[in-house]
């Protein structure tokens, strides 16, 4: 049975291909179109999933939307007749996009893939959350715990997730509805902040680090009322996201917290003005947060029993708040799948369909993310003959760990492109950029000349399993989220003392735990560095400039490292050094 | 798992074209009958007219030669 | 590139200081640059991946570095003349920095002859720019035009210099045809973009009416009918598929498991 799940059309568009109920592969589209969080119908991601199982179009059994367009036509329909007269531009925008293109998936779907529209299917939102994260785990059972801006009407959901003899079920025990929604005022606050929706939000959490939340907590907690049994209310008079496309906040939100950051103005948390007050209200969104995540925890295992809780949606990729759900939280275990954000619908909806409505048995849990598209070393080897680019090819990976090694000692900073790309937001060694992560100066350097990144954002370290416990401070659960690099936990003072370049002002880190067994290769680099140093840490974040995706081939590796001021870029086993890059010129003939 | 015997970009076959009016008008019985059923009857009437203006749209729109429309406004 | 650039050389002359009339205005028009600049680099990194010849990989590919390091400098620069501007403008990129997959819809030859005719355009048109930038005493930008035109000089030998060679091996015919299809095609692309802008309005007028005409009377019925706004968690409880009554106010999410016959409706 093959089953090609899709999301599109809110943000970050994603396909997911199962054959008989195991995954061959998931992908985003903005790595085809090079367009960051691309919405648009994943036509290109969904050829690369049908091309890795060998299969066509024509081959599949199902293809499977991950939400119901008419439900969520119908509350934007409703919420208009709401809020009439105002939201006139909000009902024209939507209008227009709904009319034209949205109500019509079914047969867009249809004509792109050139497939009978009688095999498309149409999960629920966050349905297709819940199973991503349920499915990908390695539970029998479980709470699930879903949270997003909005799905069709739903902000947040509570299911009970089996798995046993007779098959599995995914039942819904209660959602909150439209519009109170943490994600939602999440969002409304980033944009209050000066960053973008829907990409901001990890640069408000590694803001947040810097202020007091005590300050305008209270203004907050006021606004963004949370019930005891985690019920969340918002006070609209605050937000306008529900009538307005893209002013999100209200100039009364800018009465109480003061005026709103312009996008784009410098940011610098220790200024004493401005830029302190920016910090102490994320700090009270993201306290907030927490408190909410925690609450909604709360209520999930009251309601359940469950001794388990897998999380998704895009609030669940707030790992400062996963961190403290895992460390301090009313579970004994916590899993969060990768794409936890809408790309994951995609892969939700497919296990939807493979595993409930069509029985087949689970996959194995998600290990390691590395489900998109590779090169293989001819490949790579051949692109850069083709192109002319002088590098050095190692026979083996030990060679190529070492001179790596070395090169990282030396404060070298590189780029690595291996094996299949990640799936979801994070880099997790597949198309890294990697440094020596114990000094301090060294992520300055990255931050100002390779990411362009703003400089109070923090570096996050991978380590292997051993260091994990030497240099940070885990309670003593089981660990489903450090592996993807999905929770923010304490450093320890020996951390600290020898990590300077992925510790966070408030003596944090979001830590990935390379495990040998599901990471070898990356696990193996590490360890080559530890044998040079002492140390099996490295300084790990993702191989894209400011504003673009992450990359995909090794052509956009290799844009990415003319382009900044990486030292050294490996492709699978070959290696290119800023001495042996050429520039272009003289080779255009 | 990794099942690929082929490249990883397939250069597309050119789909036959499927204009998609039955699966257009069997979502747009689907719409109605859910606003019906969702109790809130005054959507269907208000949704007829919507459903007009989109098709005199797409009628102009099919002529692309003359003034290509676009339904996208964003 | 700039494919949608076809104004003559006088003729850009002429409209060059209205359009760079002020910082917003040259901010606005470099980061529309930066997001064409960005789609011409996908675009040949595309054909490079598609191409099976050797030489033409090398060439296309190293065309798209060129590409992408001018969407970087044109944004860089956007954002030192007027950060704000640039900041504002930065979502249209998103819109406009597309890749338009040229390589597969027009085939090889003609592909080159595209990119050899569009360099061309911008190569002139960056000519005047470098003018008009260094007589008013903007020396900066008079240079970041002078130096992203020599890439366009010789992206424009290069793929002048394939023709060329197409000519030579006797495609001379399919090269001259290749490249009046262009001009024809930038005019028809011209000609969609003129009735895409004319339909966008047409679509917001329409939507307008029927908002400011339609919406008040079915605002008022659901005004009337409207029960208060449940707060809270709803409970699932045993509701089957399908039981929306106004009673339940349902949020529309199902307690039984997900059936191919659930599945298959999109409400």
């Amino acid at each position: 049975m093959k089953v090609l799940g899709l999301s599109a059309f809110f943000h970050d568009s994603a396909a997911a291909l199962l054959v008989d109920g195991q995954v061959i592969a998931a992908a985003q589209e903005e790595r085809w179109s090079r367009l960051k969080a691309d919405a648009s119908l994943p036509l290109e991601a969904a050829r690369f999933c049908v091309t890795e199982a060998g299969v066509s179009f024509d081959d599949l059994d199902w293809i499977v939307f991950h939400e119901k367009p008419l439900r969520k036509f119908e509350r934007l329909v409703t919420s208009a007749l709401d809020v009439f007269p105002r939201g006139m531009s909000q009902f024209v925008q939507s209008m227009g996009l709904w009319l034209g293109q949205r109500l019509w998936t079914k047969s867009n779907i249809a004509r792109a893939l050139d497939v009978d529209p009688d095999r498309i299917l149409f999960s629920d939102h966050h349905r297709s959350h819940a199973a991503s994260a349920f499915f990908s785990s390695p539970f029998e059972r479980a709470a699930v715990l879903t949270a997003d801006g909005v799905g069709e009407r739903t902000t947040s959901a509570i299911y009970r997730a089996v798995t046993d003899a007779h098959g599995s079920r995914l039942e819904l025990v209660k959602e909150l509805g439209f519009p109170h929604s943490m994600g939602l005022f999440y969002s409304a606050l980033t944009a209050y902040l000066g960053f973008e929706v829907n990409d901001g939000e990890y640069k408000v959490m590694g803001l947040a680090p810097f202020g007091d939340p005590t300050r305008h907590l209270p203004a907050l907690a006021r606004i963004c009322h949370i019930h005891d049994d985690g019920a969340l209310t918002l006070d609209l008079r605050y937000f306008s996201f529900h009538r307005h496309p893209t002013r999100s906040f209200t100039r009364r939100l800018e009465s109480l917290l003061g005026p709103a950051r312009a996008p784009g103005s410098a940011l610098d948390p220790r200024d004493g003005r401005d830029g302190q007050r920016f910090a102490d209200i994320a700090a009270a969104l993201q306290r907030l947060c927490e408190r909410w995540v925690m609450a909604a925890a709360a209520e999930a295992r009251r309601v359940t029993g469950e001794d388990n809780l897998c999380m998704a949606g895009g609030v669940a990729l707030n790992s400062v708040a996963n961190g403290k759900l895992a460390a301090a939280g009313p579970f004994h275990e916590v899993f969060v799948q990768p794409a936890a954000g809408d790309a994951g619908g995609a892969l939700g909806a497919a296990q939807l369909v493979s595993h409930v409505a069509l029985g087949l048995p689970r996959a194995p849990p998600m290990r390691d993310a590395l489900l998109g598209s590779a090169e293989s070393q001819v490949e790579v080897a051949r692109f850069l003959d083709d192109c002319r680019i002088r590098h050095e090819t190692f026979a083996s990976d030990a060679e190529r760990d070492q001179a790596i090694a070395e090169r990282l000692a030396r404060g070298e900073v590189g780029g690595l492109f291996q094996d299949r790309m990640e799936w979801g937001p994070r880099a997790l060694g597949a198309r890294s950029i990697i440094a020596d992560p114990r000094s301090a100066a060294m992520g300055e350097r990255v931050n100002r000349k390779i990411k362009f990144r703003e400089q109070f954002r923090p570096f996050a370290p991978a380590a292997l399993p051993d260091e994990v416990e030497r240099f940070f401070v885990r309670a003593p659960r089981p660990d489903h989220l450090s592996p993807f690099m999905l929770s923010v936990v304490p450093v320890s003072d020996a951390g600290r003392a020898t990590l300077g370049a992925v510790t966070h002002v408030d003596g944090s880190a979001r830590v990935q735990t390379v495990d040998p067994a599901a990471s070898p290769r990356f696990a193996a680099l590490i360890e080559a560095f530890r044998a040079r140093t002492g140390v099996g840490v490295l300084l790990n974040t993702s191989m894209n400039l400011k504003g673009e995706p992450i990359c995909r081939t090794a052509a956009e590796a290799y844009g990415v490292f003319d382009r900044s001021d990486l030292d050294f870029l490996v492709l699978e086993r070959c290696l290119v050094t800023k001495s042996t890059h050429q520039r272009h010129s003289g080779e255009l003939s | 798992m990794t099942l690929r015997s082929t490249p990883t970009t397939l250069a597309p076959r050119k789909p036959r074209r499927r204009l998609g009016l039955g699966a257009r008008l069997s979502t747009l019985r689907e719409l109605m009958r859910h606003f019906a059923g969702t109790g809130r009857w005054w959507l269907v009437p208000m949704m007829t007219i919507f459903m007009l203006s989109a098709a005199l749209l797409v009628i102009i729109s099919i002529v692309e030669y003359a003034a290509p429309f676009v339904y996208t406004l964003f | 590139m700039i494919e949608h650039t076809q104004r003559l050389p006088f003729v850009m002359r002429a409209t060059t200081p209205i359009a760079w009339r002020n910082d917003r205005a040259i901010a606005t028009k470099l980061m529309g640059f930066a997001a064409t600049e960005l789609g011409s680099s996908l675009d040949m990194l595309r054909a490079a991946e598609r191409t099976d010849d050797a030489r033409l990989r090398r060439l296309y590919f190293r065309h798209g570095l060129d590409e992408a390091r001018h969407a970087q400098r044109f944004r860089d620069a956007a954002k030192r003349v007027h950060p704000e501007a640039a900041e504002q403008t930065r979502a249209h990129e998103k819109l406009h920095a597309r890749r338009m997959d040229l390589h597969e819809q027009l085939g090889e030859l003609p592909f080159v002859a595209f990119v050899h005719s569009a360099e061309a355009r911008a190569k002139a048109q960056f000519e005047v720019l470098e003018a008009h930038f260094a007589s008013h005493d903007r020396a900066e930008l008079a240079t970041l035009f002078r130096e992203i035109g020599k890439d366009e000089q010789r992206h424009v030998a290069y793929s002048g210099a394939i023709l060329d060679g197409w000519r030579a091996a006797g495609r001379g015919a399919e090269v001259d045809r290749a490249l009046r299809q262009v001009r024809l095609r930038a005019a028809w692309q011209g000609w969609r973009r003129a009735g895409r802008r004319i339909g966008d309005v047409m679509v917001r007028v329409l939507l307008i009416l029927l908002f400011v005409a339609v919406l008040p009377l079915f605002a008022l019925i659901q005004r009337c009918a409207r029960r208060r706004d449940e707060i809270g968690w709803r409970h699932s409880g045993t509701q089957s598929f399908g039981s929306q009554s106004l009673g339940s106010q349902s949020l529309g999410s199902q307690s039984s498991p997900s059936s191919l016959d659930e599945l298959r409706r999109q409400s």
